[in-house]
């Protein structure tokens, strides 16, 4: 057995835990060798005063320290501070907490509160909202939406706007775009190209897509964007031929280069002594059609400056767009240039649902 | 108070028994909250776990702090102390842990590096091992002390602090391979030859004073 083998084995040899062969070859081995057999000496002395080093005892203030620790960690103290002590319990406590803050103060950004009175009442589009500047210029006049024909398609009551706006919007509510495209839509020409005809609508008055044709040269409003791919109302199939409109649909621009379409831009002129709490009748028309104001109207300092003018955003069944505007010309005055355009384009947060903003002019 | 006081359930060796021994029934009684019974616990053990640290830290102050903070946290835990080690080995588990720690937050203080790789390899008989640090430090110095326990505890100081653990551990408090391991959370075959290279280094810093 050499040297390096035998001084490996040296602790085993002291503690007798060396099996027989190797006990016996170590031993043999520390007979001939004697600066092996001196490492095992020194081995075995330092062994020895190891286990004879003098035991310090503990100083009085030890005792008295731990109690001290252990009375201000009393049940009734350590309740709180227990879920930071440990840290297999303070980490995750931690990320729970940074992770509700995130979401708390994204949720307090974004408007997650529930909004009441309006129509989605969930989804938000702020990104759309975002898009929509207060100083746009006015939208270009409608090429074929005339007031009082499309005030004669709903019902003739307020009472009856809201009853037949109701179920719509539930209806509209729970379908998607898709399913819409998927279901109904025929192939046909585009919606710009329909409305650049700007012709005749066909006969029988089933056509009833009229496009938002934007003036050649001008930047297009932007619910000019707006998806065309929705479908002309339910409201307009013929109850006496049981025959469903022809349809339009075109595929909707991209989004990538465009402002989302937020809604329809519609000034009211209204005289001073009108002015005092217009926001408040328009909000109130919209919730007579079943829809109502979008929040960030709702948290505007209502007429605050009513000298001024204001804005006003509101949201409606797609069904109820027309008789909100006739409701508008019982508050004020709607001028030609204040007219939305194409009001049977949909502009919306969602399909089946209509956005005006409403301008406020004092004259 | 002093280390005879060690109860025999906290004993490192032997420590199977009834489960009516002493020391279980004061555990039980601590665990329901008895102020008195974790008192005798700390009574019982102090001057073990005491003289550990002291031996590991080599201050006093780090050591009294180290101590009282082992028994706080043995203190916390008690429900998690299933029995079956002896109290005393799970009490010097903690302490070992704790001091190691200290050293570490005491090296990245000092900005130090208090790694001993000269320790890292070969059986610790290596002819060209040479300990490092001050001149103090070294054997032909470390004769002129007179008291070999001086001795060894300076030896002791110069040796990795695992390796001091381990070497305090077994050869000092006489916790077996198995608890060592435990203890360390290392295999038995990685203890055995830590303590053996340990033990070696020890010799060759005291054989100027055998």
């Amino acid at each position: 057995m050499e040297c390096d083998r035998v001084r490996a084995l040296l602790s085993d040899y002291l503690e007798e835990t060396l099996a027989e062969g190797d006990r016996a070859g170590v031993a043999s081995h520390l007979d001939g060798c004697a600066r092996c057999a001196a490492a095992a000496e020194g081995l075995a002395q330092t062994l020895t005063l190891l286990s004879a080093l003098p035991r310090e005892c503990a100083p009085p203030e030890l005792l008295n320290r731990v109690m001290k620790g252990i009375a201000a960690e009393a049940p009734g103290k350590r309740g709180w501070t227990r879920f930071f002590t440990p840290p297999r319990v303070k980490i995750p406590v931690e990320a729970a907490a940074a992770v509700f803050l995130i979401v708390l103060v994204y949720g307090i950004q974004k408007g997650m509160p529930v909004r009441s009175g309006t129509p989605e009442g969930g989804g938000n589009p702020p990104a759309a909202e975002r898009t929509i500047p207060d100083a746009s210029p006015p939208l270009p006049a409608a090429v074929s939406s005339s007031p009082a024909k499309t005030a004669g398609k709903g019902p003739s009551t307020a009472a009856g706007k809201e009853k037949a706006a109701r179920p719509i919007l539930q209806r509209e509510l729970s379908r998607t775009p898709m399913a819409d495209a998927a279901g109904e839509v025929p192939p046909a020409r585009s919606a710009r190209a329909e409305s650049l005809d700007a012709g005749p609508p066909p006969a029988g008055g089933k056509a009833e897509f009229r496009g938002a044709a934007a003036p050649i040269g001008r930047p297009a409003p932007a619910f000019s964007a707006a998806p065309a791919f929705t479908l002309a109302p339910a409201a307009r199939v013929s109850s006496a031929e049981e025959t469903i409109e022809p349809k339009v649909f075109a595929a909707p621009p991209s989004r990538l280069f465009k402002p989302l379409p937020y809604g329809r831009d519609v000034t009211l002129d209204v005289t001073p002594a009108e002015r005092a709490g217009i926001e408040g009748k328009i909000v109130a028309a919209a919730e007579r059609l079943g829809g109502g104001a979008h929040p960030g109207a709702a948290l505007r300092p209502e007429s605050a400056q009513p000298a001024l003018a204001g804005t006003v955003r509101v949201h409606l069944p797609a069904e109820a767009a027309d008789a909100f505007l006739d409701a508008l010309r019982t508050l004020g005055t709607i001028p030609p240039e204040g007219m939305p355009a194409a009001v049977d384009l949909p502009a919306g947060p969602s399909p089946g649902i209509t956005a005006y903003t409403v301008r406020i002019r004092v004259r | 108070m002093d280390s005879s006081a060690t109860p025999r359930g906290g004993a490192p060796h032997g420590a199977g028994g009834a489960a009516t021994r002493p020391v279980d029934v004061l555990l039980e009684a601590a665990r329901r909250g008895r102020p008195g019974a974790f008192e005798a616990i700390v009574r019982a053990h102090q001057d073990r776990v005491y003289a550990f640290c002291s031996r590991m830290l080599s201050d006093r102050e780090e050591a009294l702090d180290a101590a009282q903070d082992v028994f706080l946290s043995a203190y916390r835990n008690l429900a998690g102390f299933r029995g079956d080690a002896a109290l005393s080995t799970w009490l010097l588990k903690i302490a070992a842990n704790r001091c190691l720690n200290a050293i570490r937050k005491r090296a990245t203080r000092a900005g130090k590096e208090t790694s001993f790789s000269g320790m890292g390899g070969g059986d610790g008989d290596d002819p060209s091992f040479e300990p490092r640090g001050r001149d103090e430090d070294r054997p032909d110095r470390i004769v002129e002390e007179r008291e070999l326990g001086t001795i060894l505890l300076r030896a002791l100081g110069r040796i990795d602090p695992e390796s001091r653990s381990l070497v305090l551990l077994s050869d000092v408090e006489g916790l077996s391979y198995e608890e060592l391991a435990e203890a360390a959370g290392l295999p038995l075959g990685t203890v055995k030859s830590k303590l053996h290279r340990a033990r070696m280094a020890l010799r060759k810093m005291l054989a100027p004073a055998l």
